[in-house]
């Protein structure tokens, strides 16, 4: 017995040691403080990623790369015709949502807080980090809801588990007036950090918004095509705005790429070893008919000393048996796929044509002629293959003047200076106007045998947002295939 | 003072009296590999007088004659030992009439009755099922544990750990259990099989509610081999060799070629531009080389001009060849692997000792070229009682591992990628192997995917010299360069003081630290001799990495038992710090190197990409446990345990989780059916509580190591963090009985187990118009259960004749009920916009009661009598995010017989599992190119396929039109087969049912009869033993759909992606005993 007593006394002093540890059992200091990383970024390097994550995003796979290259026949696959003959899947955008425009709406909410915004005005003033965000973040969703008409919008970019889809005619209104306020909203404060876009001119950002408002105006030409419906109104709203628009070549807005492997540009990293992809012989064949000085830097000579395109939409054994009897083709011209060749986002070409066609509805009094010359000059200066001769007989050419249809022929040409990387503003063009006139892959393997007029909403959002999803699938005339049309297409 | 230590004195010289007048003897009762036994009974032959032995099989009694002791345990055979010098030794050998007293390695490595548990742990002695060589521990358990699933990776993959999954998916997220060695958690890759004495798997929480949610998923307790008395000298030699071969390969079609010119053939027209030595082949056929399918002309053994003959300086430059198939090409290609396990282990004891030392040495050549793996482990056990009250231990394990060579297993992977998803049927494996180093005129390796000669080829045409999408397989394994370098050191140093036979103390210091040091090389040939092979992943380049993780654990635990009256009680207090550390260090060039093949990160052309990374954790835990007997038939069991985690916020980071259950011995009141010789019924409930990692919590923003210029990049993570996170907590319960018959001949076990998993935190994946694709969350309500049947026998017991028999099987099942509010659905990813699979398939859960792990992909419309909708071409339309069904099993099982005849034993081990689905991405791809039988076969009309429709040929489709009237066509082949890719990534036919039965392993043994050989009474060679193993030997049956893997070795969870190919070992292997 008098053990168990010596039992008791050193379990209960066991016990009594433990318990008094247990007080500060929970106490871990500064254990769980990552390392790693910050808790509080730097906007500035925030807004470098975002603008880096587009370009990223636009490379990462075919889907956002090539397929729309393809859709409006710029390229051809040279081996797996897949998604030239338009080979269906659903096709994720989380590389835009996630990373780049998760970090544009960081950038506002840490400007906007009040107690993260004075840290936050170490990136450039508050105002106008937040203006760059907004045009920036309306340049994406335009993009991405021109891919799949109606997506989430309003609700977005919130870490909410279940997401409404926007109409795409209230994203559109709203990114318009998203852009307009940006405009308003610069403050003559410190220039944004940060900025490998722009470098942190206010007055370039400005350009750029206003530039994006009549491009996304113009866009709903075939919903409002009045000259005094809504389009036309927010169109010269933008065109008439005192901060101007894109419409010289020094005011492009171009992605920069560096020569180092992670930033070069993404063509360059397309066409290091594999050869996937080539220029179809609609566009080739094309320009050499206009006898266009493009051709040179568009494309490369082929081994015969000549330009010559692959035939548009073969399927796989049609391609080897045409490949073996014509074994050379124009590549991708250097001048487009070098490892710091700029990517485009808006030109004054483009812009040119934009103003000619609005002309042309009757949106504005501007001379559509003059503009479309004005932007085929601009395209070719930007490609620095003007030539003063040359340009007078391009013009007065009967194929390529302004002169019978003058909507054929400013869609035309913008197709052809958009090439090669505003790709989505190409398809988006093509799919409103109808020009220039594409005849689809006689091999389609789609349910339409009709050039895709929309991507597939992702394979994850039935399954995730599951309701919302089926409201908008419920919308969509022929359901969630490539060939509804989305809100601003109409036939 | 002095007056204490006097009466200590004396205390001392009184006991060394007693024992010399041989009045008290003190002893040990052990089992035959030295283990404790514990609550043996201890009778003085010829009286009444007698004692228990302590749970350590310790035990002193007071003499009344000098006599003879009987020692008895239940489950053991009683022994008679005469006492020497006061001390009495006794070994029991097991019996196998009596299993109440048989002690199973419970939670915290506690030693128990497991007549006591509530719970069934099953255990096993790997040395009686597996197969000595190269199996590890999980496959020692497949087919032994009930309820035990494993996912073995391919046997070409060195180094890489079989997956067993616990009584089917036990959490959302699809856990690997914890195992855990001499007490010690830690990865059970670097334990060698010689060194493991016993294994016991704890299934639910009623077993592992001590060690908390890490457990969550079951526990594997390990207890390795301590020093044991031998009237040797205690040497072992194990040694096994055995060889590998390539077993379960797809069935491939052997009547067309390669190329995509639907079944033409080109012919060359030589032309000025051409290499003069063409001039021979012109008007001659070749196929397409540029192509990586097999959709190319029909094999009729006549002449054609192969890819090699183009080029000059071999022996077959310029010269025709046979159009002939290879069926073995595949089979051809992979080697026979070899394994040399070679071990050798010391071990001694003595009265206050006991060590034991083994090292192993393990080399394997793998079946893919140029991969290798050794491995070294050394170990020893040692402990040693410092004096009558302490005990000091130590148990360290090293391992030291090198793994050379490359093991991709995933889509378009070099090996069975190419093999099975982008080739040539022609390929002659031969001529590959022989030209592997055979170089072009522009220096480049040849290959037999090269561009086709036109009439502009000439000897220096760059796409005509180099590799188009694939090497020639024999060159990309002789130079891709991959070496990881492990180390691991585990083991606990242990301080034990024994207050008396009723109350110990013990304190551990656990720790458990690995480093890995790798390097990957890329040579420029690689980058040289390919076009578009995989660009730019094969520029050369140099990338190098270290990692380095521990875990430390102290830990305290008392433990205390006894008898009162009828009550025994045995308690265990204690209490834990556990430390993990992470860190990371990577390097890699880009862009290839500016001084060829000199590999050093400063060398890079680009900016080189770096990371570091480092995690700290700390959790502090203490729990209890105890267990209440009364008159050795009703135990009451019961467990708490809190813990307070670092990872958790710091106001909520404290929780408490118990456990209770009982069992009963009926047995011992039945006395009118003298078959029952054991019953036992048990029940218990449980909870468990877990944590999450560490930096959960808040939003964190990484630099990216790559500025751009001199702007630096952070980027909003992709998982939305949660810091209002809670610990989760479930719980569950289990009830069950064993029984026993006819003397213990024939048992049975049943356990129901029902477990309600909830608040569990996950990850789970959310819309990415979050702008995250993942957020933190406590999630719902898993609910599983099941049941699992044991039956074991002994059909045959004869002097030289025994028959063992034990069957298994367990029937689980998994169901989702509820998620959060709104949330429903939680998918599988892995990458940002990848679904795995290349998009074909996703594993889902949904809740609402779906079973776990649904496979989701695009289907086939049909209307509703299951008739497929077809389009007018009559190929088939798809459904997006249709569900096939779980990926688990229906049910799993294994049979194992061991038969001994005299001196000769044979050992058998089955395993199956019925039902789970899985998809193969290979035979995607593999019919896409033409590759498989199905591809090449006779229709109905006794046509090929192939064979255009307009002539009979072409698949035979049934289904009915879009106005729902019967449609009876045939689809051309290519097109048929190309359009499960083409029309939104058709999934449905490649989805298989995963049901199999397996022959695991064979082993057949021959204890040599040494006594005869040696012919003299003090030869030292005491056991000779030798067998014949097999491994993995022969997939005895599988589903009928699925005729081209084996569902036990898929490389990821919803499938396979480009597996390898199982593979078979047998060998020889021989121990001896000193």
């Amino acid at each position: 017995m008098k053990y168990l007593k010596y039992k008791i006394t050193g379990i209960f002093l066991a016990l009594v040691v433990l318990i008094a540890g247990c007080k500060k059992a929970g106490d871990f200091g500064n254990t769980n403080v990552s390392p790693n990383s910050a808790t509080v970024p730097l906007p500035s390097a925030l807004l470098t990623d975002a603008i880096y994550r587009t370009s990223s995003a636009l490379a990462s796979s075919r889907s956002f790369q090539t397929n729309p290259t393809l859709y409006v026949q710029w390229l051809m696959q040279t081996q797996y015709p897949d998604e030239a003959q338009y080979a269906m899947a659903q096709i994720d955008w989380a590389t835009f949502y996630v990373n780049p425009l998760e970090d544009l709406q960081k950038i506002i909410q840490y400007n906007t807080d009040e107690k993260t915004k004075v840290y936050a005005a170490n990136s450039g003033s508050n105002a106008n980090q937040i203006a760059v965000a907004r045009i920036y973040k309306a340049y994406l969703f335009a993009m991405v809801s021109d891919m799949y008409g109606d997506i989430p919008y309003t609700d977005a970019l919130q870490g909410q588990v279940a997401a409404s889809y926007t109409p795409q005619d209230s994203i559109y209104k709203n990114i318009i007036k998203e852009l307009t306020e940006a405009v308003a909203q610069f403050d003559g404060g410190a220039a944004v950090q940060g900025d490998i876009l722009l470098n942190g001119s206010a007055a370039r950002w400005k350009k750029f918004a206003n530039s994006l408002r009549m491009t996304f105006s113009l866009r709903l030409s075939k919903v409002y095509p009045g000259a005094s419906d809504y389009a036309a109104t927010e169109f010269k709203k933008a065109l008439n705005d005192p901060a101007g628009i894109v419409d010289n070549n020094a005011d492009n807005v171009v992605y920069n790429y560096l020569s180092d492997d992670t930033y070069r540009n993404p063509w360059n990293a397309q066409f290091d070893g594999r050869a996937d992809y080539a220029p179809s012989k609609t566009f080739v064949d094309t320009l050499l008919s206009y006898e266009d000085p493009r051709t040179a830097v568009y494309f490369t000579k082929n081994g015969n000393g000549s330009y010559s395109g692959i035939p548009y939409g073969l399927k796989r054994d049609d391609l080897l048996t045409w490949e073996n009897a014509h074994p050379n083709w124009s590549l991708m011209g250097d001048a487009t796929k070098s490892r710091t060749a700029p990517g485009q986002i808006i030109t004054a070409a483009q812009m040119k044509f934009t103003r000619a066609e609005a002309a042309q509805l009757g949106w504005t009094s501007e001379n559509a002629q003059t503009l479309y010359n004005d932007g085929i000059k601009a395209s070719w200066q930007q490609w620095s293959v003007y030539d003063d001769a040359k340009y007078a007989a391009y013009i007065a050419n009967p194929l390529t003047a302004f002169s019978s249809d003058p909507i054929r022929e400013i869609n035309t040409q913008k197709w052809i200076s958009l090439y090669p990387n505003q790709q989505f503003e190409a398809w988006s063009e093509w799919r409103r106007t109808g020009y220039p006139k594409l005849i689809p892959a006689v091999n389609a393997v789609n349910q339409s045998k009709q050039i895709p007029r929309r991507y597939q909403y992702p394979a994850n959002e039935p399954t995730l947002n599951g309701e919302n999803y089926k409201a908008a699938v419920s919308k969509l005339s022929s359901g969630d295939t490539d060939n509804s049309r989305v809100w601003w297409d109409k036939p | 003072m002095r007056r204490f230590l006097t009466i200590f004195a004396m205390l001392i010289l009184f006991a060394g009296s007693a024992f010399s007048q041989g009045k008290t003897v003190t002893g040990t009762v052990t089992d035959e590999s030295g283990g404790a036994i514990p609550f043996a009974t201890v009778t003085e032959s010829g009286t009444k007088n007698a004692t228990t032995a302590d749970a350590n099989g310790q035990f002193s009694l007071n003499l009344k004659r000098a006599g003879n002791l009987v020692i008895s345990a239940v489950g053991f055979n009683s022994s008679v030992v005469t006492p020497v010098n006061g001390h009495a030794a006794a070994t029991l050998s097991r019996s196998t009439t009596e299993l109440s007293a048989v002690t199973v390695t419970t939670a915290l490595a506690i030693q128990r009755r497991v007549a006591t548990l509530p719970y069934a742990a099953q255990q096993i002695d790997p040395s009686k099922v597996a197969v000595p060589g190269k199996s590890d521990i999980n496959s020692a358990l497949a087919g032994n544990i009930a309820g035990v699933q494993i996912s073995a990776p391919a046997g070409a993959k060195l180094g890489f750990a079989s997956a067993i999954r616990i009584r089917g998916a036990g959490s959302l997220s699809d856990k690997n259990p914890l195992y855990v060695v001499d007490g010690t958690p830690v990865n059970v890759i670097d334990l060698n099989m010689d060194d493991v004495q016993s294994v016991t798997v704890l299934k639910g929480p009623n077993a592992t509610a001590l060690y908390g949610q890490r457990a969550d998923a079951g526990v594997v307790e390990i207890v390795t081999k301590k020093g044991r008395r031998a009237s040797g000298i205690g040497i072992e030699l194990n040694s096994t060799t055995t060889i590998d071969k390539a077993s379960t390969i797809p069935h491939f079609q052997n009547r067309y070629g390669g190329g995509d010119t639907g079944g033409d053939w080109l012919t060359y027209h030589w032309s000025e531009n051409n290499p003069v030595e063409w001039k021979v082949f012109d008007g001659m056929r070749y196929h397409d080389n540029t192509d990586d399918s097999s959709w190319g002309p029909a094999f009729d053994g006549g002449d054609y001009i192969p890819w090699y003959a183009w080029y000059p300086g071999s022996k077959y430059s310029f010269k025709t060849a046979k159009w002939d198939p290879q069926p073995n090409n595949v089979k051809d290609f992979f080697k026979t692997g070899s394994t040399y396990n070679n071990n050798i282990a010391l071990s001694k004891a003595g009265e206050n000792f006991s060590t034991r030392f083994s090292y192993t040495n393990l080399y394997q050549n793998g079946i893919l070229p140029n991969t290798n793996l050794q491995r070294n482990y050394l170990s020893s056990q040692s402990t040693v009682d410092l004096s009558s009250h302490f005990t000091a231990g130590a148990n360290v394990f090293y391992t030291n591992e090198k793994v050379k060579g490359e093991f991709d297993d995933q889509y378009s992977n070099p090996s069975s990628g190419n093999f099975s998803q982008w080739f040539h049927r022609d390929l002659d494996m031969g001529i590959l192997k022989e030209l592997q180093n055979f170089k072009t005129p522009l220096g480049a390796v040849a290959s037999w995917n090269h561009a086709n000669p036109n009439a502009n080829t000439t000897f220096n045409t760059n796409g005509f010299n180099k590799a188009n999408y694939w090497f020639n397989p024999y060159f990309y394994f002789n130079n891709i360069d991959n070496v990881n370098n492990r180390d691991r050191l585990f083991g606990d140093v242990n301080l034990t003081y024994k207050y008396d036979s009723h109350f110990k103390v013990a304190a551990f210091f656990r720790r458990n630290q690995v480093s890995n040091n790798w390097e990957n090389k890329r040579p420029y040939i690689m980058e040289f001799s390919g076009i578009q092979v995989g660009q730019p992943v094969y520029k050369n380049s140099y990338a190098t990495g270290q990692t380095f993780s521990s875990e430390t654990n102290f830990e305290g635990l008392a433990s205390y038992n006894n008898h009162f009256g009828d009550f025994t009680v045995d308690l265990n207090a204690g209490g834990n710090i556990r430390k993990n550390f992470y860190r990371d260090v990577r390097n890699s060039t880009n862009g290839g190197l500016v001084v060829p093949d000199l590999y050093t990160i400063s060398n890079s052309k680009s900016p080189s990409s770096f990371s570091n990374y480092r995690e700290y954790k700390t959790v502090r835990s203490v729990y209890g446990r105890g267990n209440i007997g009364y008159k050795d038939f009703a135990f009451l069991d019961f467990s708490g345990r809190n813990d307070w985690s670092s990872a958790l916020p710091a106001d909520k980071n404290s929780y408490f989780y118990p456990s209770v259950g009982a069992s009963i011995l009926f047995s011992k009141f039945i006395t009118n059916f003298p078959a029952l010789s054991y019953g036992k019924i048990r029940g218990g409930w449980a909870q468990v509580g877990s944590d999450l990692n560490p930096y959960g919590l808040d939003l964190l923003y990484a630099v990216n190591p790559l500025t751009y210029g001199s702007n630096i990049l952070m980027d909003v993570p992709n998982t939305l963090p949660n810091s209002a996170i809670m610990p989760a907590l479930s719980s569950s319960y289990e009830a069950g009985i064993d029984l026993k018959f006819f003397n213990n001949r024939a048992g049975i076990s049943f356990t129901y187990y029902k477990e309600n998993k909830i608040n569990e935190i996950l990850n789970v994946d959310i819309t990415s118009t979050s702008g995250f694709t993942k957020k933190t969350i406590n999630a719902g309500r898993l609910e599983r259960n099941g049941f699992e049947i044991t039956l074991e026998g002994s059909p045959v017991q004869t002097r030289d004749f025994v028959w063992n028999s034990s069957f298994n099987f367990a029937k689980n099942r998994s169901k989702v009920i509820e998620l959060t509010p709104d949330i429903h659905t939680l998918v599988y990813s892995t990458a940002i916009d990848g679904t795995g699979a290349f998009g074909f398939a996703t594993i889902v859960n949904k809740d609402s009661g779906a079973t776990w792990g649904q496979l989701r992909g695009t289907g086939i419309l049909k209307n509703g009598n299951g008739v497929p909708i077809l389009n007018a071409d009559g190929t088939y339309q798809p459904v997006l995010n249709d569900y096939f069904g779980s990926v688990l099993p229906d049910f799993t099982g294994g049979f194992f017989n061991s038969f001994s005849y005299k001196n000769l034993n044979l050992a058998i081990g089955i395993d199956f599992q019925k039902g789970g689905k899985f998809f193969s991405l290979s035979e995607m791809w593999g019919n896409f190119s033409g590759l498989y039988k199905e591809t090449a076969e006779l229709n109905d009309k006794g046509k090929n396929v192939r064979d255009p429709v307009a002539d009979g040929g072409g698949v035979h489709v049934k289904g009915v039109d879009k106005d729902n009237k019967p449609v009876d066509m045939y689809v051309e082949g290519y097109d048929y087969f190309h359009q499960f890719y083409f029309s939104n990534k058709i999934a449905e036919p490649y989805i298989h049912d995963a049901s199999y039965i397996k022959l695991r392993s064979i082993s057949f043994g021959y204890d040599l009869p040494v006594k005869k050989i040696f012919r003299r009474d003090n030869n030292p060679i005491q056991k000779i033993t030798v067998s014949l193993v097999g491994q993995n030997l022969w997939l005895l049956a599988r589903a009928k759909d699925n005729t081209n893997w084996d569902p036990s070795e898929l490389g990821n969870k919803y499938g396979e992606n480009g597996g390898l190919p199982s593979t078979r070992s047998y060998g020889f292997s021989i121990k001896l005993g000193f």
